[in-house]
Protein backbone atom coordinates (compact mmCIF):
# COMPACT_ATOMS: atom_id res chain seq x y z
CA UNK A 1 0.00 0.00 0.00
CA UNK A 2 1.30 3.43 -0.90
CA UNK A 3 1.40 6.06 1.39
CA UNK A 4 -0.38 8.52 -1.00
CA UNK A 5 -3.50 5.95 -0.68
CA UNK A 6 -3.38 6.00 3.16
CA UNK A 7 -3.37 9.57 3.21
CA UNK A 8 -6.48 9.74 0.59
CA UNK A 9 -8.36 6.67 3.25
CA UNK A 10 -7.17 9.47 5.95
CA UNK A 11 -8.83 12.64 3.81
CA UNK A 12 -11.82 10.43 3.28
CA UNK A 13 -12.42 9.72 6.96
CA UNK A 14 -11.81 13.62 8.20
CA UNK A 15 -14.19 14.43 5.69
CA UNK A 16 -16.84 12.13 6.27
CA UNK A 17 -16.91 12.63 10.14
CA UNK A 18 -16.35 16.40 9.74
CA UNK A 19 -19.70 16.40 7.43
CA UNK A 20 -21.53 14.01 9.69
CA UNK A 21 -20.88 16.12 13.10
CA UNK A 22 -20.67 19.32 11.20
CA UNK A 23 -24.15 18.93 9.12
CA UNK A 24 -27.24 19.76 11.36
CA UNK A 25 -30.75 19.81 10.10
CA UNK A 26 -33.34 21.40 12.92
CA UNK A 27 -37.11 20.38 12.60
CA UNK A 28 -39.42 22.97 12.88
CA UNK A 29 -40.02 24.21 16.56
CA UNK A 30 -36.92 23.47 17.87
CA UNK A 31 -33.60 25.90 18.32
CA UNK A 32 -30.43 24.28 19.47
CA UNK A 33 -27.91 26.52 21.26
CA UNK A 34 -24.01 26.09 20.09
CA UNK A 35 -21.39 26.90 22.04
CA UNK A 36 -17.70 27.81 20.64
CA UNK A 37 -14.92 26.96 23.19
CA UNK A 38 -17.26 26.83 25.96
CA UNK A 39 -19.10 30.21 25.17
CA UNK A 40 -22.08 30.84 23.94
CA UNK A 41 -21.79 31.35 20.03
CA UNK A 42 -24.91 31.28 18.09
CA UNK A 43 -28.20 29.67 18.18
CA UNK A 44 -29.23 27.08 15.22
CA UNK A 45 -32.83 27.76 13.58
CA UNK A 46 -34.88 24.94 11.94
CA UNK A 47 -33.64 23.86 8.69
CA UNK A 48 -30.21 23.08 7.71
CA UNK A 49 -27.26 24.23 9.43
CA UNK A 50 -23.21 23.79 9.44
CA UNK A 51 -21.24 23.80 12.87
CA UNK A 52 -17.50 23.10 12.74
CA UNK A 53 -17.40 20.44 14.71
CA UNK A 54 -13.92 20.40 16.46
CA UNK A 55 -14.80 24.20 17.93
CA UNK A 56 -18.36 24.05 18.46
CA UNK A 57 -20.79 22.04 20.65
CA UNK A 58 -24.12 22.13 20.50
CA UNK A 59 -25.09 22.95 24.09
CA UNK A 60 -28.82 22.61 24.50
CA UNK A 61 -31.32 21.24 22.20
CA UNK A 62 -34.92 23.54 22.79
CA UNK A 63 -38.23 23.17 22.10
CA UNK A 64 -39.74 26.69 21.02
CA UNK A 65 -42.97 25.02 20.49
CA UNK A 66 -45.81 26.19 23.47
CA UNK A 67 -45.02 23.80 26.30
CA UNK A 68 -47.94 22.45 28.74
CA UNK A 69 -46.65 22.75 32.20
CA UNK A 70 -48.93 21.04 34.88
CA UNK A 71 -48.69 22.88 38.27
CA UNK A 72 -49.14 19.95 40.73
CA UNK A 73 -52.32 19.76 43.13
CA UNK A 74 -51.12 21.99 46.04
CA UNK A 75 -52.57 23.10 49.69
CA UNK A 76 -53.63 26.37 50.32
CA UNK A 77 -54.67 28.47 53.19
CA UNK A 78 -57.01 31.52 52.89
CA UNK A 79 -56.99 34.59 54.85
CA UNK A 80 -59.48 32.81 57.19
CA UNK A 81 -57.82 29.73 57.52
CA UNK A 82 -59.63 27.41 55.42
CA UNK A 83 -57.87 24.49 53.29
CA UNK A 84 -58.59 24.58 49.85
CA UNK A 85 -56.81 22.21 47.13
CA UNK A 86 -55.67 24.23 43.97
CA UNK A 87 -53.79 22.76 40.78
CA UNK A 88 -53.16 24.98 37.49
CA UNK A 89 -51.92 24.54 34.01
CA UNK A 90 -49.57 27.05 32.14
CA UNK A 91 -48.88 27.26 29.09
CA UNK A 92 -45.63 28.73 27.95
CA UNK A 93 -42.79 29.70 25.29
CA UNK A 94 -39.35 30.15 24.91
CA UNK A 95 -38.86 33.69 23.39
CA UNK A 96 -35.65 34.16 24.12
CA UNK A 97 -33.42 30.97 23.96
CA UNK A 98 -30.49 32.19 25.54
CA UNK A 99 -32.15 33.15 28.23
CA UNK A 100 -33.62 30.30 29.21
CA UNK A 101 -30.31 28.02 28.99
CA UNK A 102 -28.26 30.50 31.15
CA UNK A 103 -30.57 32.39 32.75
CA UNK A 104 -32.04 29.58 34.73
CA UNK A 105 -30.88 25.97 35.55
CA UNK A 106 -34.68 24.19 34.85
CA UNK A 107 -36.49 27.05 33.57
CA UNK A 108 -39.90 24.53 33.16
CA UNK A 109 -39.18 23.64 36.81
CA UNK A 110 -38.73 26.91 37.53
CA UNK A 111 -41.99 28.36 36.36
CA UNK A 112 -43.56 25.53 37.81
CA UNK A 113 -42.72 26.40 41.23
CA UNK A 114 -43.10 30.02 41.11
CA UNK A 115 -46.49 29.42 39.76
CA UNK A 116 -46.88 27.48 42.80
CA UNK A 117 -45.85 29.92 45.36
CA UNK A 118 -47.34 32.89 43.41
CA UNK A 119 -50.58 31.06 43.55
CA UNK A 120 -50.25 30.78 47.38
CA UNK A 121 -49.56 33.99 48.18
CA UNK A 122 -52.36 35.33 46.02
CA UNK A 123 -55.23 32.99 46.99
CA UNK A 124 -53.53 33.75 50.95
CA UNK A 125 -55.07 36.63 50.85
CA UNK A 126 -58.04 36.04 49.91
CA UNK A 127 -61.45 34.88 51.74
CA UNK A 128 -62.57 31.56 50.88
CA UNK A 129 -65.83 32.56 49.69
CA UNK A 130 -63.84 35.28 47.55
CA UNK A 131 -61.14 32.19 46.50
CA UNK A 132 -63.76 29.98 45.02
CA UNK A 133 -65.67 32.39 42.89
CA UNK A 134 -62.99 34.74 41.60
CA UNK A 135 -60.92 32.60 39.17
CA UNK A 136 -60.33 35.20 36.88
CA UNK A 137 -58.80 37.72 39.06
CA UNK A 138 -56.53 35.09 40.06
CA UNK A 139 -55.88 34.24 36.52
CA UNK A 140 -54.90 37.69 35.86
CA UNK A 141 -52.71 38.46 39.00
CA UNK A 142 -50.95 35.04 38.78
CA UNK A 143 -49.57 36.32 35.01
CA UNK A 144 -49.13 39.85 36.10
CA UNK A 145 -47.01 38.87 39.33
CA UNK A 146 -44.67 35.98 37.01
CA UNK A 147 -44.06 38.45 34.04
CA UNK A 148 -41.04 40.16 35.83
CA UNK A 149 -39.16 36.68 36.30
CA UNK A 150 -39.89 35.86 32.77
CA UNK A 151 -38.40 38.54 31.16
CA UNK A 152 -35.25 37.38 32.87
CA UNK A 153 -36.00 33.59 31.76
CA UNK A 154 -36.63 34.44 28.45
CA UNK A 155 -40.01 32.99 28.58
CA UNK A 156 -43.40 34.44 27.98
CA UNK A 157 -46.41 33.12 29.80
CA UNK A 158 -49.07 32.85 27.30
CA UNK A 159 -52.21 31.52 29.94
CA UNK A 160 -52.47 30.55 33.68
CA UNK A 161 -55.40 28.37 34.52
CA UNK A 162 -56.88 27.70 37.37
CA UNK A 163 -57.78 23.88 36.94
CA UNK A 164 -58.99 22.72 40.21
CA UNK A 165 -60.09 24.90 42.79
CA UNK A 166 -61.98 23.15 45.82
CA UNK A 167 -61.83 22.48 49.58
CA UNK A 168 -59.85 20.25 51.58
CA UNK A 169 -62.05 17.10 52.03
CA UNK A 170 -62.57 18.15 56.39
CA UNK A 171 -62.91 21.71 54.73
CA UNK A 172 -65.85 20.29 52.84
CA UNK A 173 -67.50 18.68 55.49
CA UNK A 174 -67.55 21.74 57.76
CA UNK A 175 -69.12 23.66 54.94
CA UNK A 176 -71.76 21.22 54.78
CA UNK A 177 -72.98 21.24 57.92
CA UNK A 178 -72.30 24.89 57.81
CA UNK A 179 -74.78 24.79 55.28
CA UNK A 180 -77.30 22.38 56.94
CA UNK A 181 -77.48 24.07 59.96
CA UNK A 182 -78.72 27.56 57.88
CA UNK A 183 -81.41 25.24 56.71
CA UNK A 184 -82.40 24.27 60.18
CA UNK A 185 -81.68 27.60 61.36
CA UNK A 186 -84.11 28.97 58.84
CA UNK A 187 -86.65 26.18 59.65
CA UNK A 188 -86.75 26.93 63.23
CA UNK A 189 -87.51 31.10 62.81
CA UNK A 190 -90.12 30.14 60.22
CA UNK A 191 -92.06 27.95 62.30
CA UNK A 192 -91.47 30.40 65.45
CA UNK A 193 -92.95 32.70 63.16
CA UNK A 194 -95.56 30.64 62.38
CA UNK A 195 -96.37 30.78 65.92
CA UNK A 196 -96.35 34.09 67.01
CA UNK A 197 -98.46 34.86 64.00
CA UNK A 198 -101.23 31.99 65.24
CA UNK A 199 -100.83 33.83 68.69
CA UNK A 200 -101.62 37.07 67.77
CA UNK A 201 -104.59 35.85 65.38
CA UNK A 202 -105.91 34.18 67.99
CA UNK A 203 -105.49 37.55 70.39
CA UNK A 204 -107.22 39.66 67.84
CA UNK A 205 -110.17 37.15 67.48
CA UNK A 206 -110.64 36.97 71.35
CA UNK A 207 -110.71 41.16 71.41
CA UNK A 208 -113.13 41.14 68.66
CA UNK A 209 -115.32 38.57 70.23
CA UNK A 210 -115.31 40.14 73.01
CA UNK A 211 -116.38 43.35 71.53
CA UNK A 212 -118.89 41.73 70.20
CA UNK A 213 -120.55 40.00 73.72
CA UNK A 214 -119.98 43.62 75.25
CA UNK A 215 -122.04 45.43 72.34
CA UNK A 216 -124.53 42.15 72.32
CA UNK A 217 -124.96 42.27 76.12
CA UNK A 218 -125.49 46.25 75.69
CA UNK A 219 -127.93 45.59 73.24
CA UNK A 220 -130.06 43.07 74.82
CA UNK A 221 -129.98 45.26 78.43
CA UNK A 222 -131.69 48.04 75.55
CA UNK A 223 -134.03 45.92 74.68
CA UNK A 224 -135.34 44.89 77.84
CA UNK A 225 -135.49 48.24 79.04
CA UNK A 226 -137.60 49.11 76.17
CA UNK A 227 -139.69 46.12 76.80
CA UNK A 228 -140.02 46.98 80.26
CA UNK A 229 -140.85 50.77 79.52
CA UNK A 230 -143.77 49.35 76.48
CA UNK A 231 -145.21 47.60 79.65
CA UNK A 232 -145.17 50.07 81.67
CA UNK A 233 -146.89 52.05 79.06
CA UNK A 234 -149.37 49.70 78.17
CA UNK A 235 -150.27 48.72 81.57
CA UNK A 236 -150.61 52.73 82.79
CA UNK A 237 -152.63 52.89 85.75
CA UNK A 238 -154.64 49.61 86.10
CA UNK A 239 -152.99 46.88 88.11
CA UNK A 240 -155.62 44.48 86.87
CA UNK A 241 -153.64 43.36 83.56
CA UNK A 242 -150.12 43.27 85.58
CA UNK A 243 -151.12 41.37 88.45
CA UNK A 244 -152.59 38.76 86.25
CA UNK A 245 -149.57 38.29 84.65
CA UNK A 246 -147.27 38.46 87.50
CA UNK A 247 -149.65 36.08 89.73
CA UNK A 248 -149.65 33.75 86.37
CA UNK A 249 -145.68 33.61 86.98
CA UNK A 250 -145.69 33.50 90.37
CA UNK A 251 -147.60 30.34 90.07
CA UNK A 252 -145.85 28.70 87.80
CA UNK A 253 -142.36 29.37 89.70
CA UNK A 254 -144.21 27.74 92.67
CA UNK A 255 -145.19 25.12 90.26
CA UNK A 256 -141.88 24.43 88.85
CA UNK A 257 -139.85 24.83 92.05
CA UNK A 258 -142.70 21.79 93.46
CA UNK A 259 -142.23 19.76 90.55
CA UNK A 260 -138.10 19.78 91.10
CA UNK A 261 -137.13 16.14 92.61
CA UNK A 262 -135.50 17.43 96.00
CA UNK A 263 -138.86 19.79 96.48
CA UNK A 264 -140.10 18.26 99.59
CA UNK A 265 -141.51 21.35 100.87
CA UNK A 266 -143.39 24.52 98.76
CA UNK A 267 -144.42 27.41 101.01
CA UNK A 268 -146.96 29.52 99.23
CA UNK A 269 -148.05 32.80 100.60
CA UNK A 270 -151.45 32.74 101.69
CA UNK A 271 -152.30 36.36 100.86
CA UNK A 272 -151.31 35.77 96.86
CA UNK A 273 -153.51 38.94 95.79
CA UNK A 274 -151.80 41.13 98.49
CA UNK A 275 -148.07 39.75 98.20
CA UNK A 276 -148.25 40.56 94.10
CA UNK A 277 -149.69 44.14 95.07
CA UNK A 278 -146.45 44.48 97.60
CA UNK A 279 -144.25 43.34 94.83
CA UNK A 280 -145.57 46.40 92.39
CA UNK A 281 -146.28 48.62 94.93
CA UNK A 282 -142.38 48.62 95.61
CA UNK A 283 -141.27 48.28 92.06
CA UNK A 284 -143.47 51.80 91.19
CA UNK A 285 -141.16 53.17 94.26
CA UNK A 286 -138.03 51.85 92.50
CA UNK A 287 -139.15 54.14 89.20
CA UNK B 1 -6.93 -4.54 -5.73
CA UNK B 2 -8.69 -2.67 -7.63
CA UNK B 3 -12.50 -1.04 -7.75
CA UNK B 4 -14.99 -2.12 -10.63
CA UNK B 5 -16.87 0.58 -11.94
CA UNK B 6 -20.12 -1.85 -10.85
CA UNK B 7 -18.66 -1.71 -7.47
CA UNK B 8 -18.55 2.29 -7.38
CA UNK B 9 -22.66 1.79 -8.52
CA UNK B 10 -23.66 -0.16 -5.98
CA UNK B 11 -21.75 1.43 -3.08
CA UNK B 12 -23.56 4.68 -4.41
CA UNK B 13 -27.07 2.77 -4.45
CA UNK B 14 -26.10 1.93 -1.06
CA UNK B 15 -24.82 5.21 0.80
CA UNK B 16 -28.08 6.94 -1.11
CA UNK B 17 -30.42 4.76 1.25
CA UNK B 18 -28.32 4.77 3.69
CA UNK B 19 -29.25 8.64 3.76
CA UNK B 20 -33.19 7.25 4.33
CA UNK B 21 -31.58 5.20 7.90
CA UNK B 22 -29.24 8.32 8.89
CA UNK B 23 -31.21 11.39 9.30
CA UNK B 24 -28.23 14.05 8.60
CA UNK B 25 -28.24 14.62 5.77
CA UNK B 26 -24.63 14.07 4.22
CA UNK B 27 -24.04 10.39 3.28
CA UNK B 28 -26.23 10.80 0.58
CA UNK B 29 -24.05 13.33 -1.49
CA UNK B 30 -21.61 10.50 -0.78
CA UNK B 31 -23.66 7.98 -2.88
CA UNK B 32 -24.26 10.23 -5.63
CA UNK B 33 -20.42 10.96 -5.97
CA UNK B 34 -20.03 7.29 -6.21
CA UNK B 35 -22.30 7.00 -9.00
CA UNK B 36 -20.48 9.59 -10.74
CA UNK B 37 -17.27 7.43 -9.56
CA UNK B 38 -19.37 4.74 -11.28
CA UNK B 39 -19.31 6.63 -15.05
CA UNK B 40 -15.33 7.99 -14.57
CA UNK B 41 -14.19 4.34 -13.93
CA UNK B 42 -16.31 2.82 -17.25
CA UNK B 43 -14.62 5.57 -19.23
CA UNK B 44 -11.09 4.82 -17.30
CA UNK B 45 -10.46 1.95 -16.18
CA UNK B 46 -6.40 2.88 -15.96
CA UNK B 47 -7.37 5.48 -12.75
CA UNK B 48 -5.45 3.93 -9.65
CA UNK B 49 -7.16 3.80 -6.04
CA UNK B 50 -5.71 6.39 -5.23
CA UNK B 51 -7.10 8.32 -7.35
CA UNK B 52 -10.37 7.11 -7.27
CA UNK B 53 -10.78 7.77 -3.82
CA UNK B 54 -9.09 11.46 -4.06
CA UNK B 55 -11.69 12.28 -6.91
CA UNK B 56 -14.85 10.55 -4.87
CA UNK B 57 -14.19 13.00 -1.49
CA UNK B 58 -13.51 15.56 -3.96
CA UNK B 59 -16.78 15.05 -5.68
CA UNK B 60 -18.63 14.90 -2.34
CA UNK B 61 -17.21 17.66 -1.24
CA UNK B 62 -18.03 19.64 -4.05
CA UNK B 63 -21.67 18.55 -4.56
CA UNK B 64 -22.43 19.75 -0.56
CA UNK B 65 -20.61 23.29 -1.27
CA UNK B 66 -22.87 23.05 -4.16
CA UNK B 67 -25.95 22.04 -2.39
CA UNK B 68 -25.52 24.35 0.87
CA UNK B 69 -25.61 27.64 -2.14
CA UNK B 70 -29.51 26.39 -3.32
CA UNK B 71 -30.68 25.47 -0.58
CA UNK B 72 -30.04 28.95 1.32
CA UNK B 73 -30.22 27.71 4.67
CA UNK B 74 -31.14 31.44 6.17
CA UNK B 75 -34.32 31.46 3.88
CA UNK B 76 -37.39 30.29 6.13
CA UNK B 77 -41.03 29.77 4.88
CA UNK B 78 -42.26 30.28 8.16
CA UNK B 79 -41.91 31.49 11.37
CA UNK B 80 -44.63 29.54 13.39
CA UNK B 81 -42.57 27.40 16.56
CA UNK B 82 -39.97 29.46 16.53
CA UNK B 83 -38.84 31.58 19.57
CA UNK B 84 -39.32 34.78 18.13
CA UNK B 85 -42.41 33.45 16.26
CA UNK B 86 -45.05 35.20 13.60
CA UNK B 87 -44.95 37.97 16.17
CA UNK B 88 -42.18 40.38 15.28
CA UNK B 89 -43.76 42.89 12.93
CA UNK B 90 -46.99 42.11 14.08
CA UNK B 91 -48.67 45.83 14.10
CA UNK B 92 -50.77 47.25 17.24
CA UNK B 93 -52.79 50.03 18.49
CA UNK B 94 -51.32 51.84 21.27
CA UNK B 95 -54.20 51.99 24.16
CA UNK B 96 -51.97 53.72 26.80
CA UNK B 97 -49.00 55.83 26.22
CA UNK B 98 -45.22 54.42 26.61
CA UNK B 99 -42.03 56.11 27.16
CA UNK B 100 -38.69 55.18 28.24
CA UNK B 101 -39.15 54.43 31.78
CA UNK B 102 -42.96 54.13 31.07
CA UNK B 103 -44.73 50.43 30.38
CA UNK B 104 -47.49 51.34 27.70
CA UNK B 105 -50.80 48.89 26.82
CA UNK B 106 -50.78 47.34 23.28
CA UNK B 107 -54.06 45.74 21.72
CA UNK B 108 -53.80 43.81 18.60
CA UNK B 109 -56.57 42.94 15.90
CA UNK B 110 -56.34 39.73 16.55
CA UNK B 111 -55.12 37.44 19.72
CA UNK B 112 -50.91 37.52 19.71
CA UNK B 113 -49.65 34.86 22.00
CA UNK B 114 -52.65 34.04 23.90
CA UNK B 115 -53.67 37.23 24.78
CA UNK B 116 -55.71 40.37 22.57
CA UNK B 117 -54.07 42.90 24.70
CA UNK B 118 -50.31 43.19 26.01
CA UNK B 119 -48.55 45.31 28.30
CA UNK B 120 -45.23 46.84 26.07
CA UNK B 121 -41.78 48.99 26.35
CA UNK B 122 -40.57 51.37 24.11
CA UNK B 123 -37.13 53.33 23.77
CA UNK B 124 -39.20 56.51 22.70
CA UNK B 125 -41.82 58.30 24.09
CA UNK B 126 -45.37 56.86 21.53
CA UNK B 127 -48.41 58.21 22.97
CA UNK B 128 -51.46 56.65 23.16
CA UNK B 129 -53.67 55.94 19.85
CA UNK B 130 -50.43 55.51 18.04
CA UNK B 131 -49.53 52.07 15.99
CA UNK B 132 -46.99 50.21 17.01
CA UNK B 133 -45.26 47.62 15.39
CA UNK B 134 -43.39 44.77 17.99
CA UNK B 135 -39.68 44.22 17.40
CA UNK B 136 -38.99 42.45 20.46
CA UNK B 137 -40.82 39.95 22.79
CA UNK B 138 -39.29 40.40 26.13
CA UNK B 139 -41.02 37.78 28.83
CA UNK B 140 -44.49 39.21 29.14
CA UNK B 141 -44.09 42.02 27.75
CA UNK B 142 -43.70 43.77 23.97
CA UNK B 143 -41.00 45.91 22.78
CA UNK B 144 -42.65 48.10 20.31
CA UNK B 145 -41.57 51.32 17.67
CA UNK B 146 -43.86 53.57 15.58
CA UNK B 147 -44.91 51.90 12.97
Amino acid sequence: MSEGFIVVVAVLIFVVVTLAKGVRILPQGEEWIVERLGKYHGTLKPGLNVIIPYLDKVAYKLVTKDIILDVQEQEVITRDNAVILTNAIAFIKVTDPVKAVYGVTDFAEAIRNLIMTTLRSIVGEMELDAALSSRDKIKARLRESIADEAVDWGLTVKSVEIQDIKPSASMQRAMELQAAAERERKAAVTKAEGAKQAAILEAEARLESAKRDADAQVMLAEASAEAIRRVAAAIGDQPGPMMYILGEKYIAAIERMGSADSAKLVVLPADLQETVRGLLARGKLAV
Amino acid sequence: MNIEWWQWAVAGIVLILAELAIPSFFVIWFGVAALVMALVVLAAPALTLTTQLALWTALSLAMVALWFRVFKPGFHKTRIGTSAGEVIGEVGLLVGAVAPFQRGRVRFQRPVLGAEEWVCLAESEIPAGERVRVVAVEGSFLKVVKA
